[in-house]
Formats: structure tokens, C-alpha cells, sequence
């Protein structure tokens, strides 16, 4: 009986206005000035049918698309709700959003909608909702992608049996400077392991082809 | 795998400096909440849980230059202290990790014009001048994740202890309760006008509170207190109410109960998130029958210090330790009439009871929950 191993099903990336999956560009908008449009523009696309998508602040609306693309051709329900883990990390949080929510509380009127959003892990419940996701998760802050870090923990929560999926990666965003980068990982026989050179290979690469500029 | 030991505590709030502190008024039954005055963008009177100005001003005399760091920075400093100090660990070898839980960090520099650079704001920022502070070399973790953070980076910490990633980890979550959450929560009317009363009939919101709380774990030195393992979860449901059914939080329990090989009937006491908004204490009320913990006895300690959001997985779970080492169960602070459509065993006073496995349960924004055990040999 072969062993089963952490490997990356599939990757999808966002920025500059593009949208990555396993290295081939799906979506590009030339149009759009800034992500708000951009975001909606993709979600048009994409030909969703999902009106939350609108309440959402931009850095949900980034890991959504990301997580949508990501998502696309694997058959997530093959796993319990429980079995699918997600595991998140980026650098200025929720800030976009907290800095837009404290503008409204100095015109008097604080705005409820906007609060809701002032936690970055708010875009791990909208993904989880879309999805019926329902396992294992964590939200990490670091100043940069420490892939040394995040791939020692998914790969101990796939050691651990805590789960037999996870989607995990880096979603920033931060005044219209925006980076989302997600791996599917399943618990299969042959693949390409998820691991730190795989994991680091595969962010440089993307990020080479996508992005020339570090926020 | 190896046992996870817990070495060091430290707890930060309106009820005093360190963990010595709280227990007495925990066990005299002694809130922290009072009524303070709030000027700035949100003025107004509010029943709150705050760190006392003088005791914090004269506990900062032991920070090396102190004006360097906020004001939520020094809490943190002055809890990872304490903590450490009891069991003499040198944590500036890479053998040991930081890991920080903090919802909101320094969201008050948005605010301010001091000279603390405004890059701050960002937690990994944070985390990294506290944990050079203390020379640790090695890059610290931070957890944000609602309120289940602090149950979370316990968590964490344990399940990178346990793998031999790490031999010890110093645990800290820390928040201040600032014009940002105030308003927020007044904002969506989460907000209760009296000391909260957590499971009451007669229950209206949330009490906020800041403050921090530091946990010590070590794989090398063996103490009676372990980390037994737990597990989070997401109810799939909404993003800031909780499930209607509580299905999300005791599928986290029954996972926690599986992983460190205990039955519902091995709990000797549950520490709820208990924030006393109707639908919270609802729901919890609902996945503690699920997992079959009614008969259990159980509080939340929100009554004694308020919803500490980043600090009050760490705040509860240290007193849940300190019930465990003394064998006492704390009174459910505010709690009078059972307000709960399926009933729960709420401790009413303060009672002894022998004690060796206690369950720490966390629900948050997001939808999602966590559960951990510890255990006394």
C-alpha cells in the first residue's frame, strides 16, 4: 500500500490586475484603475451568482477570487466539510479596512458593515461559507511569506490527521496594493510534495511572472 | 509526540499585574468592570474592564527604556516577564518560539501623533520589537483570528512543541480596548449598559476589557500541568452572528475530546466563551449539550474582566489553570437566572472540586471555534 503524502493539487495566484492558475494567466483586465473594479470585473467573469460578494471589503473579495480560481476544477467534495483545512497568513492584516472604518466613526455615523470586516481571518469564514468549509484553520501575521513557517505547520496538521485537504497561502492587501497567492493540498499517493523548495519554487515563479513590485 | 508541559503564567488586566492577583479576587468573587469615562471620538460612560493607570505606570519601571514601546507593547513585555521568570527559561536561544494573539494590535497609533512609527500597526511589527526586546532570534508567530486567537496560539504553540519543532514557547495575547472597538461594538449593538451577565436570562451584550496574558510551554521541563491538544473549526455559517445550531463549536469539542483521548465525562470543568450576547451563549448552550457536557460545571469569566478579545484566550485559559491547580471552581460572575433554552450546570459560587482535566472553548467573527484540554497528574 503506497503512502500518502502532502502534495500541491493546484496553485492560483492574483495581482496586477491578473488572475493565475497553475502558471497560465485565466483573467486579465487592462481596464481597471483600481482593485475595486478589477474585483468586479473578474466576479463578472467568472459568471458567479453569489450577491455577498458585494458587502465584502476588497481583502475578502481578493482571497474569494483567489480561493474561487483555485477551487475551479478540483471536486472539494470528495472530503467532509471538516476534512478541509485553511491556513492564511499576510502582512498589514485588515488595516485597509480598519483605516477605512475609523474614517467613519470621525464623520459621526460608524459603519456596522464595515467593522465586520476589521479582522483578517473574515475573509477565511466568507471563503469558508461559499465552500461549506468547515475544518481546521489559523491566520497568520508576518512581514513577509515565511514559507518556512506555514509549510512545517500544514504539513504537521496533514502528520497529525487533522486534515485531509487545506488550502493555504498569502493574501495582502493594503491601499489598492493588493498580492494573493493559494495551494490546494491534498493528502494523495503520487504529486508534486508540498514542501518548503516545491512551495518556495512555485511562490517565486509567480510572483516573477506577476509581480514587480513588493508591498 | 512529545507531552506538552505548561511552566510559567501570567495574567494583565483591571484585576492586577500578575496571576497571584486575579486568582484572589477570583476566588473573593471580585469583578473588574466598572463604570469609566470615555472622552476622544467615542466620549461617553461605559461599564468596561481597564488596566489600572497607576499600577501600569509603576510596573513600566522595569522596562528598559519603556518610552521606546506602546502601550500595548509594554503590557505584553511586562506579562511575558512575569511569566518567564518562574521558571528561570532563557528564551533567546532559537529552541524557543514567541507566538503573539492579539486581534487589534496597536490600532490606537492610527489615532495618536506619538513618535512610534506608524509601521507598528502591523503585528508581525509588533511581534518582532517584542520579541527582540527579550532577544529571542528566532522570527516570531502571530495568531489573528477573532476571539479564538488566544486558544488558537495555545494550540499552535502545542502542536509545534509536540512535532519537535520547538522545545519551548512563550504564548501571549494581548488587546486594548480602544475608541476603534467600542464603537464598533456599540455600532452593531453588541453592547450591554450594566456588567455583563453571561448565560443570564437577563443578559444584554457584551462588557469590553483589555489586558494581556502570557503561557509558558516546555517539552524539557516537566510540570504537573499538561496541554493535552484541542482543534478549530468554522461553523460555514455567517460571518459575524453565531450558527443557529452550535454545530461548528462542539464538532471543535468532540475533535479535542478524540485527539487527547478523553470522554465528555473525564471534564471536570468548562471554561465558556460566555461573551453574554443572546446568540453567543445560545449557541454555545446548544453545542455544549451536543458534545454532552450539560452536566458539566461550567462559567465564563467574562463577568470578572470582560470580553478581552485577543487576551481572553489566554486570560481565561491561565485561570482555568489556576482552578485546576487548586481545585476550585470560580463562580459564573453576573450569572442569577438560568437565560438558556437547554440548560447547563452554571457554577453559582465559588465551590471545591477535585479537578484533573478542564476543557477551554472560544467561538469568534468568522465563524470560527476552538477547544483545548489541559490536565493535571
Amino acid at each position: 500500500m503506497p503512502t500518502e503524502y502532502p502534495v500541491i493539487s493546484a496553485h492560483a495566484s492574483i495581482a496586477q490586475q491578473s488572475i493565475w492558475l497553475n502558471g497560465k494567466k485565466v483573467f486579465q483586465d487592462e481596464k481597471s484603475t483600481h482593485f475595486k473594479a478589477f474585483a468586479k470585473a473578474a466576479y463578472q467573469a467568472f459568471e458567479l451568482s453569489y450577491p455577498k460578494f458585494h458587502k465584502m471589503d476588497q481583502l475578502s473579495k481578493l482571497g474569494f477570487l483567489c480561493a474561487e480560481t483555485l477551487l475551479k476544477d478540483q471536486n472539494i467534495k470528495n472530503y467532509a466539510p471538516q476534512e478541509i483545512s485553511v491556513v492564511i497568513a499576510n502582512k498589514n492584516s485588515s488595516l485597509d479596512t480598519d483605516e477605512k472604518y475609523l474614517a467613519t466613526l470621525d464623520n459621526i455615523v460608524p459603519s456596522p458593515s464595515l467593522f465586520v470586516y476589521t479582522l483578517p481571518n473574515i475573509l477565511i469564514g466568507e471563503i469558508c461559507i461559499r465552500h461549506q468549509i468547515k475544518g481546521e484553520q489559523n491566520f497568520f501575521l508576518s512581514e513577509s511569506f515565511d514559507i518556512n513557517f506555514v509549510s512545517k505547520y500544514v504539513i504537521d496538521i496533514f502528520h497529525q490527521k487533522l486534515a485531509k485537504a487545506c488550502i493555504t497561502g498569502w493574501i495582502e492587501y493594503y491601499k489598492d496594493e493588493y498580492q494573493a497567492h493559494l495551494f490546494y493540498v491534498e493528502s494523495k499517493t503520487t504529486g508534486m510534495p508540498f514542501n518548503i523548495e516545491n512551495l518556495s519554487a512555485l511562490f517565486r515563479d509567480d510572483k516573477r511572472i506577476i509581480c514587480t513590485f513588493e508591498p | 509526540m512529545k507531552k506538552v508541559y505548561v511552566i510559567g503564567d501570567n495574567m494583565l488586566s483591571s484585576m492586577g499585574m500578575n496571576s497571584a492577583a486575579h486568582w484572589e479576587q477570583l476566588a473573593a468573587a471580585q469583578s473588574g468592570i466598572q463604570k469609566h469615562d470615555f472622552k476622544g471620538q467615542f466620549e461617553g460612560q461605559y461599564y468596561s474592564s481597564l488596566v489600572d493607570p497607576i499600577a501600569f505606570d509603576e510596573a513600566t519601571q522595569k522596562i528598559s527604556q519603556a518610552n521606546h514601546y506602546t502601550r500595548l507593547e509594554k503590557y505584553f513585555i511586562l506579562s511575558i516577564q512575569d511569566a518567564i521568570s518562574q521558571s528561570a527559561l532563557a528564551v533567546n536561544t532559537d529552541k524557543t518560539i514567541f507566538i503573539f494573539s492579539s486581534t487589534k494590535g496597536n490600532i490606537d497609533l492610527l489615532s495618536s501623533n506619538e513618535a512610534i512609527p506608524k509601521e507598528r500597526l502591523r503585528l508581525g511589527s509588533m511581534a518582532q520589537v517584542i520579541s527582540n526586546y527579550f532577544d529571542n532570534p528566532n522570527t516570531p508567530i502571530v495568531i489573528s483570528s477573532a476571539c479564538i486567537s488566544g486558544v488558537a496560539a495555545i494550540l499552535t504553540g502545542s502542536r509545534l512543541l509536540s512535532a519537535g519543532i520547538y522545545d519551548q514557547a512563550v504564548i501571549s495575547g494581548g488587546d486594548l480596548l480602544t475608541d476603534f472597538t467600542l464603537s464598533g461594538f456599540h455600532t452593531l449593538k453588541a453592547m450591554s449598559d450594566a456588567p455583563c451577565r453571561p448565560f443570564d436570562k437577563n443578559r444584554k451584550g457584551i462588557t469590553l476589557g483589555e489586558g494581556a496574558a502570557t503561557i509558558v510551554l516546555s517539552t524539557k521541563k516537566a510540570s504537573p500541568i499538561q496541554v493535552l491538544g484541542g482543534s478549530i473549526s468554522n461553523d460555514a455559517n455567517h460571518i459575524s452572528g453565531p450558527s443557529r445550531t452550535g454545530d461548528g463549536l462542539s464538532q471543535a469539542i468532540q475533535n479535542a475530546l478524540q485527539i487527547s483521548k478523553k470522554a465528555a465525562k473525564d471534564i471536570g470543568f468548562l471554561s465558556a466563551h460566555g461573551t453574554a450576547t443572546l446568540y453567543n451563549d445560545e449557541m454555545e448552550a446548544k453545542a455544549f449539550h451536543t458534545a454532552q457536557l450539560s452536566e458539566v460545571p461550567t462559567n465564563s469569566y467574562k463577568g470578572y474582566w470582560g470580553h478581552t478579545l485577543g487576551a481572553a484566550g489566554l486570560l481565561e485559559s491561565v485561570a482555568s489553570l489556576h482552578s485546576l491547580q487548586n481545585n476550585t471552581l470560580i463562580q459564573s460572575l453576573g450569572f442569577e437566572e438560568m437565560g438558556v433554552s437547554l440548560a447547563l450546570n452554571i457554577i453559582r459560587k465559588k465551590q471545591a472540586k477535585s479537578l484533573q482535566t478542564v476543557l477551554k472553548t472560544a467561538s469568534g467573527f468568522g465563524g470560527c471555534n476552538a477547544a483545548i484540554l489541559f490536565q493535571k497528574d
